[in-house]
Parts: structure tokens; C-alpha cells; sequence
């Protein structure tokens, strides 16, 4: 996926874990560990407010493209 | 008859995999019944039409040769619903499985829709060998007639495979979104 997913940054700098999120914008676990570990296919925008509310960013911080990343099978589906 | 479920499956669906495997049964009982009269036809053609009350005053040619027809015929049909009902088994297990909602199961109706349709051909192809096997000194009835339900049956489950179709592909889509 040509879409890099930087929360992992986001959340160090702000020195909160994963599950901490969770609780705070009411989204599963397992959801944001497939948000942050790229395997997501899409973001609906209330799941991205939600994060950018919570970590106090812009969905552009979270998000990035990197065209040397090559672009995943199921991307097309 | 093993259950290839796992997990434990619902009422419903055990009692339609009993309820299949009944039919499968029922329809092989059936497929021997035709083959029997097949081979009665063939080994003591006159015994066997006189034993069902055809008249041996008249021609018996033509009805023999319908006869014959219409065993073919069911041959093919008894085959055909087991293979019916073998794909319905497989849709009835993917229920027991807790996931139906498979490109799998898109395509099995649609094969159903097929066969459904084969089987309505036959079904015609029954209405003319009767046909034509009839004369007024014998007719050949076999209460055969003609129904519109089944092809608007045919083409609900066409269009129903095509709904589910599209619905497997939009969970697709939906699958990993966050």
C-alpha cells in the first residue's frame, strides 16, 4: 500500500499507546492495529476526526504516499 | 450421513441438511424406479406395456418409442436434481459454517439457476414425447402440463445469484475499512 499510515510516530510523540486511543475514540483495538499496521484498505472520515481529535493533528500527520512503496493486491478489489 | 459442520449449527440448518440428504435419497429411490422401468421396457417390452395398460389391440410402436424417450429423459432429470442437490448441500454447509457470504455461494446459485432451467427443458422435452406418443386409440398421459411458475422460478434464483453476487463484493470492499 502506497499510503503509509504514521501513527505509530504520532503516538510516540505523544506518549500514548494504542489501547489509551482506543478508549478515546471509541474505536476497537483490533481496528487501529489494522490502521496502524497498513493492512487497512480505507478510513472513513469519522474514524480519521475521531484519531485527529484525540492525537490534536492533521489527517495529513497521520497520513502519507510513498511511491516507492509498492501497491498491495486487494488494492483494486 | 455425517455433519460437516463446525461449530454446532442451528436447528434450521441441521433440519436442512436432514431434509437434503432425505431428498437425495427420495430421488435416488426414484432414478432406480425409471431405470427399472428402462430395462422392464427393454428386456419384455409387451409384458410391461400390457402390465400398465396399454392396449395390445393397436400399434405399439410409437408409445414404446415415447416410453423409451420419457425414460431417458428421467434418467437425466434424477441425475441432474442429485446435482442440485448437492450444490444446495454445499450452500446449506457454508450457512453451518458460519459465513455464507461467499463468491462461492454467488456462483452456486447460479449453477442452481442452471440446472433449475435443465430441468424445466426436460420437463418440456417430457410434454412433447408425450405428444407424440399419443394416438386416439392410446393415449399416453402422463398428467403432464404446462406451468409458468417454474421459469419465473428460474429467473428469480438468476437474479437472486446476481443480488448476492453484488453483495459479496460490496462486504469485500467493506472488509478493512477502519
Amino acid at each position: 500500500m502506497a499510503i503509509v499510515v504514521r501513527l505509530d510516530e504520532l503516538l510516540a510523540d505523544r506518549g500514548m499507546t494504542l489501547t489509551e486511543l482506543s478508549q478515546r475514540v471509541g474505536i476497537t483495538l483490533a481496528n487501529l492495529s489494522v490502521l496502524k499496521s497498513g493492512r487497512a484498505r480505507a478510513v472513513r472520515f469519522s474514524t480519521l476526526a475521531a484519531i485527529c481529535r484525540a492525537l490534536q493533528c492533521q489527517p495529513g500527520d497521520l497520513l502519507a504516499y510513498d511511491a516507492t512503496v509498492p501497491e498491495g493486491e486487494d488494492d483494486d478489489a | 450421513m455425517t455433519s460437516p459442520f463446525s461449530p454446532a449449527p442451528t436447528h434450521a440448518v441441521r433440519l436442512a441438511w436432514r431434509a437434503l440428504g432425505l431428498l437425495t435419497l427420495g430421488n435416488w429411490l426414484y432414478g432406480g424406479f425409471v431405470a427399472a422401468m428402462g430395462i422392464a421396457l427393454l428386456v419384455a417390452p409387451d409384458a410391461t406395456m400390457s402390465r400398465i395398460g396399454v392396449r395390445d389391440d393397436v400399434d405399439r410402436t410409437r408409445i414404446r418409442l415415447a416410453m423409451y424417450a420419457v425414460v431417458v429423459i428421467g434418467l437425466a432429470g434424477a441425475a441432474l436434481v442429485h446435482r442440485l442437490l448437492k450444490t444446495l448441500r454445499a450452500i446449506v454447509a457454508t450457512v453451518g459454517e458460519g459465513d455464507p457470504f461467499v463468491p462461492g455461494n454467488a456462483t452456486r446459485l447460479e449453477t442452481i439457476g442452471r440446472q433449475l432451467l435443465a430441468l424445466e427443458l426436460l420437463h418440456l422435452a417430457v410434454g412433447l414425447a408425450t405428444a407424440l406418443g399419443s394416438s386416439a386409440e392410446q393415449p399416453f398421459d402422463l398428467d403432464w402440463s404446462f406451468s409458468l411458475t417454474p421459469w419465473l422460478t428460474i429467473l428469480l434464483v438468476f437474479v437472486l445469484a446476481r443480488v448476492f453476487r453484488e453483495g459479496t463484493r460490496m462486504r469485500h470492499d467493506l472488509a478493512g475499512v477502519v
